[in-house]
């Protein structure tokens, strides 16, 4: 078992709208522009109107792909002080022990560029690039570090999330929320990789 | 330079006297932010004796919740009266046309925005927000996405008083049919049936040519069903027995005027003239009679005319056959990208 971290809202669709749908009618109200469709099909100008119809669930799914969780750990891995801690924690008398860190304000970006690629007759003639760019606001974050790996999360202040995707340039939707990471800890030996032992 | 100091001290007096001493001096209210209205007039009223002033006032009907509140006044330091900002929750709009959306919004005390200018009274609400039984403040207006697309209904065949009833159904119009008459049929339309357009678009007609008949004889016909419609309309195939090759009036001037101009010349006796006129006369009376006879067989000949109308199936039997199909299978690949994170710390 792993550290699993599950901030509310969960996914990047979830943090810019509210329903399950919105992503798919945001995305539609976008490509029902007929200067958007002309510049996204220039090269296959007779499949607009299929792609119409299909791209908005097509990028939608690709928003919904994006979790919030994979992406603060991702980013945690990447800390500094975390990864210093995690070193430490594989010193003589400190293995099997957590170590409590304190992680101050910190920001965490995430950019991804998901991409739809178009076929017909097995062929590919279009990629349409999504762009979907996360920013995390963290005000504290309180991290038990043991054997090298990340295994408690305790945040202790506001956390804020702000999102923007587009396609192809086009800015589909923006959004900036509150999102709640709960306080998780996870049994023995397991967690978020951070540092190997030396050997 | 005194003249300039006394215009910046008239200045500073003014912003002075202009400024909201009391709302800066007045302690803020209890928190009912979230309290239904009611709720929150009992605390604020009933249990401290503030005075209460809605934003709307009067509180509509129905459910309302307590957005935000401010002191509206108090002396020394007591606060007196209270204002509270109200909100309600948005009734669902989904499915009704954007006219009805309107009304049903505004009678909850809402208004209604769209960013589509091109969009009618007719157009459908796909999805609005907030979504129904969120809250907004009163006076806000609930964002509308709408949808304009119809089905273009099948008209071929269909008088058109019909076509237009059935077009109009569906918010569309007529075009090509202006100066029609009701009982004209439908021969061809664009786009055909089953198609998608626009609220507020038409669809081309071709209608039947007019015909001088009673319309007894019309719609929506339907020409293999009558044997009566199969002839053609020469006459000799006709079953009328008036239509017989010997009741033919051409016969008839035809004796009258040949006999006299092979068994005379110019020089012939007056009273062969008159007998010949005479002749000649009721020869065309009696042609004339004939003829008048024949009138309404003639008329019947025309009616009897085969003419062919096309008419589509209202509910066909459609299959997809994609190996045939025209335009392009497309298929979509979704390719996720975990993305590239960086981490800032110390943040100030």
């Amino acid at each position: 078992m792993n550290l699993t971290i599950n901030p509310n809202p969960g996914t990047a669709a979830l943090a810019l709208y509210d329903g399950a749908r919105g992503a798919v009618a945001a995305a539609a109200r976008l490509v029902r522009d007929p200067q958007v469709m002309s510049t996204i099909c220039r090269d296959a100008p007779d499949l607009a109107g299929q792609l119409v119809a299909q791209l908005p669930e097509a990028g939608a799914g690709l928003l919904h792909g994006i979790t919030l969780g994979t992406v603060l750990a991702a980013g945690w891995q990447k800390s500094r002080e975390l990864r210093a801690a995690a070193v430490r924690s594989h010193e003589d008398g400190r293995r099997g022990k957590t170590a409590q860190v304190l992680l101050a304000a910190h920001s965490i970006t995430s950019e991804h560029r998901p991409y739809v690629e178009v076929y017909t007759d097995e062929r590919r003639v279009l990629t349409i690039t999504f762009s979907v760019d996360l920013t995390f606001t963290i005000g504290l974050l309180y991290a038990g570090i043991r054997d090298g790996r990340l295994v408690t999360l305790h945040p202790g202040g506001d956390c804020e999330v702000a999102v923007s995707w587009g396609m192809e340039g086009f800015k589909i939707g923006e959004k900036k929320v509150p999102i709640r990471i709960p306080a998780v800890a996870v049994p023995l030996g397991a967690g978020i990789l951070l540092a190997r032992p030396s050997s | 330079m005194p003249v300039r100091l006394i215009v910046a001290l008239a200045v500073a007096a003014a912003a002075f006297w202009a400024t909201p001493a009391r709302a800066t001096s007045c302690p803020p209210p209890p928190n009912v932010t979230g309290q239904t209205y009611e709720q929150a007039y009992a605390t604020l009223n009933g249990h401290f004796g503030y005075g209460v002033v809605t934003v709307p006032d009067p509180v509509p009907p129905g459910t309302s919740f307590v957005s935000s509140a401010e002191t509206l006044s108090c002396i020394e330091f007591k606060i007196t009266g209270v204002r509270v900002y109200l909100e309600g929750q948005v009734p669902d709009l989904t499915g009704m046309t954007l006219t009805a959306a309107t009304t049903e919004a505004e009678k909850a005390g809402f208004g209604v925005t769209t960013g589509q200018p091109e969009a009618t009274g007719e157009w459908k609400v796909a999805q609005q927000t907030p979504a129904p039984g969120g809250r907004l403040a009163y006076g806000q207006a609930v964002s509308l996405l709408l949808d304009g697309s119809t089905e273009v209904p099948y008209l071929i065949g269909r008088t058109v008083a019909e076509a237009r009833q059935m077009a109009a159904d569906r918010g569309l119009t007529l075009r090509g049919a202006d100066d029609a008459r009701d009982d004209q049929i439908v021969e061809d339309q664009n786009p055909p049936g089953g198609d998608e357009l626009t609220i507020g678009d038409a669809i081309d007609v071709v209608l039947s040519e007019v015909s001088p008949v009673s319309p007894s004889a019309s719609p929506p016909v339907s020409p293999p069903a009558s044997p009566d419609d199969s002839p053609s309309p020469s006459p000799p195939e006709s079953p009328q027995p008036e239509e017989s090759p010997e009741a033919s009036p051409e016969p008839v001037p035809t004796v009258a005027f040949s006999g006299e101009e092979t068994g005379s010349d110019f020089g012939v006796q007056p009273w062969l003239a008159v007998v010949v006129v005479a002749a000649a006369l009721l020869g065309l009376a009696g042609w004339k009679a004939r003829d008048g006879r024949r009138a309404p067989d003639r008329d019947h000949d025309r009616r009897r005319e085969v003419r062919l109308v096309s008419r589509a199936d209202p509910s066909p039997n459609v299959r997809i056959h994609e190996s045939r199909d025209s335009r392009p299978a497309v298929r979509l690949h979704a390719v996720a990208d975990p993305g590239r994170q960086e981490i800032r710390e110390g943040l100030s």
